[in-house]
């Protein structure tokens, strides 16, 4: 239990419960357990409807997930496909067989369980927090590389965003707005040549940047140029990407070139120069980037998974990975 | 480009001659057929030299030296005159000397009498074409244009947005709601039939009533936030019963992630499952990229559940990016703007390849003047929303 938490009484089971409950020991109903789904509203509204055209029941413990009872084994299956096409995992359970499994939810259910404490950080004065967060916090120093002939070739450094040195309550919006607040830290350091102290001057940096409009002027790179190869460049969140023209225009006069950040294995496609202005294209690394067709893999920058798989796909494709270095 | 009946009652005469301008500077520079043309800036005469009698004296003085040529002359809806001559065309270097010696005692003749020579110079001759329709550099996205203009106003902070959020939460919008016509308009066909509504709010004016002094422009996900919470209120209000009695096919204009709200579930919940398919979802480039893992459950649902889907509002010089399938959504909404007109010809050829083949599935929108239903027809795209549709619509 954390600390300053407190036992919250066990509720009580609605007559509707044990009527279902009842039902699921003594008929052959079915019924479907959801663990998580992304959108919990609209998976209880979906299993809502099922229950009310079958008679049956949806059921919210108190530690999450919901339960479909009461209903036939057909519409259960039907369901099953249904939230499996939603990519939201459930498990089909036939009564009176699968008994057992929905005994002990509504066991643990009814033991006291502790309130979690209130910690949701707030929102008022996260700008202030922003800026007032001590030098060197909230960004780090990256490395990117590829194997090249069995060895590790190091291809620039990526000064980066560590949004999570800033919470938020859940919700991308804030998140995004956390990002783009740390994000416009370095570019304003940027701007004062205040270059990270452990930054290699041989290799290209890669600055992170806040989603906003292509303003009227940018920092110059520092000093540096690799001709033909990947060379000083904005690292762009992808909604940037429907004003990628106006942005490609200013980076380039100023020296700079496009990278972009926050590719998925769903907009694979974009991860291209022919579809978008740049050389490199960073993508968090989760199973579905190795069954993705990428058009560029050699553009394709994987971070935030350096276990054997992102290697391997690396390896094999001519990818490179981000890797943070301090 | 031949005017078509619908089109006709649309255009005024100068209107139609802006349009035929603009469709010869676009072959000429397509064909690289040369030509000459001469700019009379009529409207640019000073005022004291520029009543009636001034442009009627002018033009008497100008017209019989180009009848006899193979000059076209174009009137222009600013009042300009433009002349278009094949190569040497000599008779244009006389239009000038007249012009000069009629204007001489104001000492603008020259600037009045600009020369611009196709294929060369279409964009610039698009750009005279497009300002005379008033369709000048003003219409553009400020956001469109590099360097974009910003927005005057204080970015607002998070404090800033829960407060608006908090204001917005009991708010009826309803009187704030602005509905737009998407219609079918054929080439040679009659006028425009009303195909579906689309609801939209006045973002920037509420906005600006929410956070006066301030500007989202630079804070795109603060706005994002703002907007979620406006399309919470518009959920709201169409999931009245009064709103679905009345239900007609529709179009909304909305944040992927709204589809996981409740109040777009109880909407849903409320629709008979025949009507869905009559409410188009739309969903902007910028917000699949902002949360594509939102847009792919939004996407899910909305064919689980059959409702019509569009790419809302997309920037055309954008279209070649995006996957063949326009990210498996039904309709492409495309903005039209003046810089379609001035795209040469491999960006307008790049453009025409990435247009869905089923031309049924493309809606033009921003037609605010004619010119667009031209550009439009001229691709085979035959849906339209924008001013153009709205006055053809209205009683007279």
């Amino acid at each position: 239990m954390p600390a300053g938490g407190q036992a919250a009484p066990a509720p009580r089971r609605s007559a509707a419960l044990s009527e279902a409950l009842r039902r699921c020991q003594t008929d052959g109903s079915a019924g479907l357990m959801v663990g998580w789904a992304e959108w919990p509203q609209m998976a209880a509204s979906l299993l809502e409807d099922v229950a009310q055209a079958t008679a049956g029941l949806v059921w919210r413990p108190r530690q999450g997930g919901f339960w479909l009872l009461g209903t036939t084994a057909g519409a259960a299956r039907d369901t099953l496909a249904l939230f499996e096409s939603m990519g939201w995992p459930a498990r089909l359970l036939l009564f009176p067989a699968d008994i057992a499994v929905l005994e002990a939810a509504l066991a643990g259910d009814a033991a006291p369980s502790a309130l979690p404490a209130a910690a949701t950080p707030g929102l008022i004065g996260i700008e202030e927090r922003a800026e007032g967060m001590p030098a060197g916090t909230g960004q780090s120093l990256a490395t990117i590389w590829r194997w090249q002939a069995g060895s590790p070739k190091l291809l620039a450094q990526r000064w980066m965003v560590e949004a999570e040195a800033l919470p938020t309550p859940p919700g991308r919006d804030w998140a995004g707005h956390a990002h783009g607040l740390l994000a416009s830290r370095l570019l304003e350091q940027a701007a004062r040549l205040g270059w990270p102290a452990a930054r290699k001057h041989k290799w290209p940096l890669l600055l992170d940047m806040p989603w906003m409009p292509p303003p009227r002027s940018l920092p110059a790179p520092p000093p540096g140029v690799w001709p033909g190869g990947c060379g000083h460049a904005l690292v762009l969140p992808l909604p940037a990407a429907a004003e990628a023209g106006a942005w490609a225009a200013l980076a380039a006069a100023h020296g700079w070139q496009l990278a972009w950040a926050g590719l998925t294995p769903a907009l694979a496609h974009l991860a291209t120069p022919q579809r978008l202005p740049g050389r490199l294209f960073f993508a968090e690394y989760n199973p579905l980037v190795a069954s993705a067709a990428w058009p560029a893999p050699e553009c394709l920058v994987l971070q935030g998974g350096e276990g054997r798989e992102a290697l391997d796909f690396a390896a094999k494709h001519g990818s490179s990975l981000c890797s943070r270095v301090c | 480009m031949e005017a078509a009946p619908a089109l006709n009652r649309m255009l005024g005469s100068s209107q139609r001659e802006a349009l035929a301008l603009a469709a010869l500077a676009r072959e000429s520079a397509a064909a690289g057929v040369e030509q000459r043309v001469m700019h009379l800036r009529l409207s640019a005469i000073p005022s004291n030299h520029n009543r009636l009698h001034h442009q009627r004296l002018l033009r008497e003085a100008l017209l019989p030296l180009l009848r006899p040529t193979r000059a076209r002359l174009y009137d222009l809806p600013s009042g300009d005159l433009v002349a278009v001559s094949p190569p040497p065309g000599e008779h244009l270097d006389l239009v000038r000397a007249v012009m000069q010696k009629l204007l001489d005692g104001e000492g603008e003749g020259a600037a009045i009498a600009q020369e611009l020579r196709l294929p060369q110079q279409a964009a610039a001759l698009l750009a005279v074409v497009e300002s005379a329709l008033g369709m000048g550099a003003e219409h553009w996205p400020a956001a469109a244009m590099p360097g974009g203009a910003e927005a005057a106003g204080a970015q607002p902070q998070a404090a800033d947005i829960l407060a608006a959020e908090a204001a917005l939460a009991q708010a009826d919008l309803s009187v704030h709601h602005r509905w737009q016509t998407i219609c079918l308009l054929v080439d040679g066909g009659p006028g425009p039939q009303p195909l579906w509504r689309e609801q939209r709010l006045p973002a920037a004016d509420l906005e600006a009533a929410l956070l006066p002094g301030q500007s989202l422009h630079a804070t795109p996900w603060l706005r994002r936030r703002l907007r979620a919470r406006l399309d919470k209120r518009a959920l709201a209000q169409w999931a009245r019963p009064e709103e679905l009695r009345g239900f007609s096919p529709s179009g909304l204009p909305l944040l992927p992630a709204s589809l996981g709200e409740e109040e777009f579930l109880r909407l849903d919940a409320a629709l008979p499952s025949a009507m869905r398919p009559q409410l188009t979802l739309g969903f902007s480039l910028p917000d699949i990229l902002a949360d594509p893992q939102a847009f792919a459950m939004a996407m899910r649902f909305a064919r689980l559940r059959g409702y019509g889907t569009a790419l809302d509002d997309l920037d055309a010089g954008l279209l070649p990016m995006l996957p063949e399938d326009n990210f498996g959504l039904g309709t492409l909404k495309l903005r039209f703007s003046a810089a379609l007109l001035a795209l040469d010809g491999p960006g307008r050829a790049a453009l025409e390849a990435a247009l869905p083949a089923e031309r049924a599935r493309v809606v033009l929108t921003g037609a605010d003047e004619p010119i667009a239903i031209g550009w439009g027809w001229e691709r085979g795209i035959t849906r339209f929303q924008g001013r153009v549709i709205e006055q053809s619509l209205s009683p007279p």
